[in-house]
């Protein structure tokens, strides 16, 4: 065999192994998040509260709703829904307050139509005049929830209208952090849609004026601008891991600081005692570090570079290196005594 | 006494040469930072270091196109090229000088010449080196830099960590790497031989190779 052959034996065996690798990546590339581990077993839903529920979702589902004409009886008249109004019964019926009568929470005097518009002014319960000191949501914290609450900023800042729904729509509220075998992304995109409501300048509302009584709107998108990676800090972390003090008595931070008091530092996330971990990741499996990953509870998901180092792989590196060194040592010593 | 010269390193092969050292330094150095980050940091801090990496790497990228092309375009590939007699043999031959050979006062099995700069075990150190290391992490880096781009998951694990850690392997065998080829460098007929003829280009022959 001529060794021209063999070079070139050697030449195609590496690159059908290169070629295969790269095969078996793109094989093994799958565009979808991390799949459940456990599925979780189907409870058909057994709603109570449908029917009486029909008769106010008849209008409060349109935009343009029917009322008798109170002057006469023979025609109706055609009027206009406010959008905030307008219930998504598709959102409401899987939301954590999918069995609620609409009395449940707003006043009896509803039934009457066309409804008293001295109602819009009547106090709305907040989350606590249901759940407080109530032993079946004791593990949500509400009392905690609410002292964290009243030391943030948003409600120092406007302590007669910011409530729970200032940011919490009762109508669609989904625990999103309970689950801890949800898509990270989905609690994410979750709660930074409540921030987002009053905040993304690239939307007109008018909440943000109402709250801060008329100060200008920042552009947080160009207040984020020092952020590298921008859309990847968006998309994986929520706000509130930078802009809320942790807080270890609730699941999750209801104190909004001021600017000043937010997470600069990215060395809070990216090292091995990452902020995130008693934030975001609080409710993940704390998965044992099998494979020597600390952090492991964010690797399902995420990989936060300084936060996800191996401890086998330093250790091997520090080996070889440290083993490299020692090599080249005894060569120069030999080198020195032979004068080579 | 008179020393004989050859040119090795033309201009453009310096000029890539000193460039992709300093960039790769660079790289190692803030590369450093960020994986050991840490609230008490000692090295570099986060955002500087991953500011500086983003730039040195697409700059080391860019650096890697010159050689390449530069390569494919001049005389200079024939170093590359390996010679199809003898392979292993010749690795072994090459191993054996610089473990032993050498403190015996052997000749190099393979000296430089103008046709041959590189001995066996430089060859497939480079050519591994230069055209399956540099572009794993030219193109992993350029992955992690363009991070929406990685797949959800590789191999049924995370995708950005799959990514990660071949960057990281990668850049571990480059550090190893640039610790031995700096070494190495320093067994020339003087200690100091090969640096200088990197910088000017002519590589001074010992006696043996004359």
């Amino acid at each position: 065999m001529s060794s021209a052959f063999k070079m070139n034996k050697i030449g195609i065996v590496i690159g059908v192994l290169i070629l295969l690798l790269v095969v078996s990546i793109i094989f093994t590339i799958q565009n979808k998040p991390f799949t459940k581990i456990r599925k979780k077993a189907h409870q058909p839903k057994e709603y109570t509260s449908k029917g009486d529920n029909a008769k106010c979702l008849k209008c409060h589902t349109v935009s343009r709703y029917e009322i008798n004409n109170p002057d006469d009886s023979t025609t109706v008249l055609l009027k206009r829904m406010p959008a905030r109004c307008i219930i998504d019964t598709n959102r409401y019926y899987t939301s954590n307050h999918w069995d609620f009568k609409c009395t449940d929470c707003h006043s009896d005097a509803y039934s009457k139509v066309p409804h008293d518009s001295k109602l819009k002014y009547a106090q709305i319960n907040t989350c606590l005049d249901c759940h407080a000191e109530d032993a079946k949501y004791a593990k949500f914290h509400f009392e905690n929830i609410d002292t964290a609450f009243r030391k943030s900023m948003h409600f120092k800042n406007d302590t007669v209208n910011f409530n729970c729904w200032s940011c919490h729509n009762a109508h669609y509220n989904k625990t999103s952090m309970r689950d801890s075998l949800q898509d990270i992304k989905i609690t994410v995109a979750t709660d930074n849609a409540m921030c987002m409501k009053c905040h993304d300048t690239s939307t007109s509302n008018d909440y943000y004026e109402f709250y801060s009584k008329g100060k200008a709107k920042a552009n947080i998108y160009e207040k984020h601008q020092w952020l590298p990676m921008l859309e990847n800090h968006l998309l994986n972390v929520r706000c509130i891991d930078c802009h809320a003090a942790m807080d270890p008595k609730t699941l999750v931070a209801h104190t909004i600081q001021p600017k000043s008091l937010s997470v600069r530092a990215c060395a809070d996330c990216h090292s091995p005692n990452s902020i995130l971990i008693k934030s975001l990741y609080k409710n993940r499996p704390q998965a044992g570090s099998r494979f020597g990953f600390l952090n492991p509870q964010t690797l399902q998901e995420q990989d936060i570079i300084g936060s996800n180092r191996n401890y086998y792989l330093d250790l091997i590196f520090l080996f070889v290196l440290g083993f490299a060194g020692f090599v080249i040592l005894i060569h120069i010593i030999f080198r020195i005594i032979k004068k080579a | 006494m008179s020393t004989k010269r050859i040119y090795l390193y033309p201009k453009w092969l310096r000029l890539w040469h000193i460039i992709n050292a300093l960039l790769c330094l660079t790289l190692i150095f803030t590369g450093l930072s960020m994986q050991f980050s840490s609230k008490e940091t000692i090295l570099l801090n986060f955002f500087t270091s991953v500011r500086i990496h983003d730039i040195t790497g697409i700059s080391l990228a860019v650096n890697y196109l010159l050689f390449f092309i530069g390569n494919l375009a001049t005389a200079n590939k024939r170093h590359y090229r390996i010679p199809a007699k003898g392979f292993t043999g010749n690795i072994i031959k090459q191993l054996k000088y610089y473990l032993s050979g050498m403190f015996k006062g052997k000749k190099a099995p393979f000296p430089t010449t103008e046709e041959q700069k590189f001995n066996p075990v430089q060859q497939i150190t480079y050519k591994t080196v230069m055209y399956f290391m540099v572009p794993v992490m030219v193109i992993t880096g350029g992955l992690m830099f363009f991070h929406s781009v990685i797949p959800y998951r590789i191999y049924n694990i995370n995708g950005p960590l799959f990514v990660d850690v071949v960057h990281l392997c990668g850049a571990f065998i480059i550090t190893l790497f640039l610790l031995i080829h700096l070494y190495f460098a320093t067994i020339g007929h003087t200690p100091t031989a090969h640096f200088k003829s990197i910088i000017n280009g002519y590589h001074e022959l010992d006696e043996e190779e004359k």
